[in-house]
């Protein structure tokens, strides 16, 4: 199974300009693979997951391709889409403690992805509990009965998986799973994703700047920048072998590795640079990096955009 | 459970100060207004002048000799029993008259909040589903017109299209449920088109929230969004703006009682105000503030059942 984007674009309308999020990324995705989408904050990750599920704001304009399967995505209206999200593809909002509905008793918005797939009150809500038993929650009924600022942040999280795993989707898009959490629940995150993933056999897309996570769970890692991809490779190699200065940059600030900070800092989308977008902050910058845009080089199962790979 | 039980309660006991304050103010009311209830209840009648021993001997009478606060016991140990006290003018009791009229009152304030309510909803969602739209822009503009219109301005209108130009309506009387849609339409329009306003705002406010994005991506549509988990957190400013209305029209609505000739409790507080009946309108002012007051209870107990953080949260 594949998910393939193909030249798109999400450009937003704000009254200070236009917004390039998202800039002519290609990418083809296989559910074989846990993917993982890296990069700082604002470099458009979660505009690109939010943009294959149709779930932008209305002043985005996107144009390229999305195929699932080779069905495309862009073109559905907004009823057919419906039958996409949650069915086929489900998402893994961020920030799970304002995610999930204050209103509304946490086991009940379980219920209700399967009351959607046609079941039963009764059936939905048996399935609930047994799914909530499965992620872990030592007290399914007390959690199902719960409102959700009455649960941790790390229990909300599991709790926004279950209901994406509900409809027993084929693909999982998680946006930020760890953010804000700390470095137990973080691991927590990892377990259960890693028991989704073993058990449902969903593709996943997570959409990450926790390089740890994307280290573990991952098995091909996309960096992206300023809206555009800078480097393709499997998780290992792009790790041990980062290409890109700005990949490089990313591991070097790891606490472990370092911790040195990158210097510069992302420009905004509104003045975006000439040439590669990364060169004012690139120790390696040249003349034509300056002048113009690189083209993506393929070579091994990796890709990257640099002009010092031409 | 427990704590909602703890939460009512509170809501409870807060309401018992409240009450008393209420009584207070009443019976104060009485004693700052100007103009001696002993003399006006004297020369009630025009061609007879009474002497100076007649008017101290109906002070006398009336206890208006005595230290306030012995005239405050004495008219609230009569409340609890159930005696408002009679009117100065015509001798009959408070209490009587006002249950006798209240249910023209009731019937009033409860179509108007059924109106409000029901227009409230349907408009408040038709608006935010087609945002924008020209539905949107153009309902948005007929509701600041509608607003702005007094109630009866919109009575006398109601009055010229539909008792004298289409004699589909009567003008006035109380007589059969026919008499009271014009009166109430004319108190409930302003209101309702208040809540729907303030609905579409606070329904789009929460379409912002994240948890819209959850709902969205389990693939509900946009009126499911909206029926099912939109509303129920969006819902709060419109319940307490329509409980207020629905308070404020259990004290009966004077203009619109009179316009269409309605008796209800709005004209009799009118007739008491303008005759200077203290008694009557201590038990006016004492009936509308306990009906609002508990009005306003059952308004905060709606909010904390939609809104589990009030109820638990503590």
């Amino acid at each position: 199974m594949e998910l393939c984007i193909q030249d798109l674009c999400v450009n937003f309308s704000t009254p200070s300009g236009t917004i390039p999020a998202v800039n002519h990324v290609s990418l083809t995705v296989s559910s074989q693979q846990v993917t993982g989408i890296i990069g700082e904050t604002g470099s458009g990750k979660s505009v690109l997951g939010l943009s294959i599920l149709g779930l932008l704001q209305s002043n985005a304009a996107v144009s390229g391709r999305i195929l699932l399967d080779g069905r495309e995505l862009t073109g559905l209206s907004q009823r057919e889409l419906c039958a996409v999200r949650g069915r086929e593809i489900a998402l893994v909002a961020q920030n799970p403690a304002t995610s999930l509905n204050p209103g509304v008793r946490v086991g009940r918005q379980i219920e209700e992805v399967f009351r959607l797939a046609g079941e039963s009150r009764a059936e939905s809500r048996k399935h609930t509990l047994e799914l909530l038993e499965q992620l872990a929650f030592s007290q399914p009924e007390r959690v199902a009965r719960a409102y959700p600022f009455e649960l941790s942040g790390g229990m909300c999280q599991r709790a926004l998986t279950a209901i994406a795993v509900a409809a027993r989707p084929r693909w999982i898009i998680a946006d930020e799973p760890t953010k804000g959490l700390d470095a137990v629940v973080r691991n927590q995150v990892y377990d259960t994703f890693r028991m989704v993933r073993e058990h449902y056999h969903v593709g996943f897309l997570v959409i990450t700047h926790d390089l740890l996570l994307a280290r573990k769970f991952c098995d091909r890692i996309v960096v992206m920048y300023c809206g555009r991809v800078l480097e393709t490779n499997t998780a290992r190699e792009l790790f041990e072998h980062p290409r890109h200065p700005y990949t490089r940059g990313l591991i070097a600030s790891l606490p472990h590795l370092g911790m040195k900070p990158m210097a510069g800092f992302a420009p905004a989308f509104t003045d975006q640079p000439a040439g590669c977008v990364f060169h004012p902050r690139c120790p390696h910058a040249r003349e034509i990096c300056r002048r113009e845009a690189p083209g993506t080089v393929y070579c091994g199962e990796g890709s990257v955009c640099c002009h010092g790979f031409d | 459970m427990n704590q909602t039980l703890r939460y009512i309660g509170k809501k409870l006991l807060w309401t018992i100060p409240i009450l008393l304050g209420i009584t207070l103010l009443a019976f104060a009311l009485g004693l700052i207004a100007r103009g001696d209830p002993a003399v006006n209840r004297a020369s009630a009648d025009p061609d007879y002048i009474p002497t100076e021993e007649e008017i101290q001997a109906l002070r006398e009478e009336l206890g208006l000799d005595d230290p306030v606060l012995i005239q405050y016991g004495r008219w609230l140990g009569g409340v609890l029993r159930g005696d408002l006290g009679r009117s100065l003018i015509d001798d009959k009791p408070v209490l009587d008259e006002l249950l006798r009229l209240l249910p023209n009152t009731l019937l009033l304030s409860v179509l108007a909040l059924a109106v409000i309510a029901a227009a409230g909803l349907l408009g408040g969602i038709c608006l935010s589903l087609f945002r924008d739209s020209f539905l949107d822009v153009a309902g948005r503009v007929v509701l600041v017109f509608l607003m702005s219109v007094p109630g009866f301005c919109m009575a006398y209108f109601m009055i010229w299209l539909f008792a004298q130009k289409l004699r589909v309506l009567p003008t006035s009387g109380a007589d059969g449920p026919e008499n009271f849609i014009m009166p109430c339409l004319a108190v409930a329009i302003g209101s309702a088109c208040v809540v729907i306003r303030l609905l579409r705002s606070s329904i789009l406010g929460e379409m912002g929230k994240n948890y819209v994005l959850t709902a969205q991506a389990k693939g509900l549509r946009r009126g499911q969004i909206i029926l099912r988990h939109v509303l129920r957190n969006a819902l709060t400013p419109s319940v307490t703006y329509a409980a207020n209305a629905f308070g404020g029209l259990l004290g009966g609505s004077m203009i619109t009682e009179s316009v269409f000739s309605i008796p209800g409790i709005g004209s009799y507080a009118l007739t008491a105000i303008s005759k200077r009946d203290y008694t009557a309108i201590q038990g006016y002012v004492l009936f509308t503030g306990f009906a609002f007051v508990l009005v306003c209870l059952l308004a905060d107990l709606i909010c904390a059942w939609l809104n589990p953080k009030i109820r638990l949260g503590g």
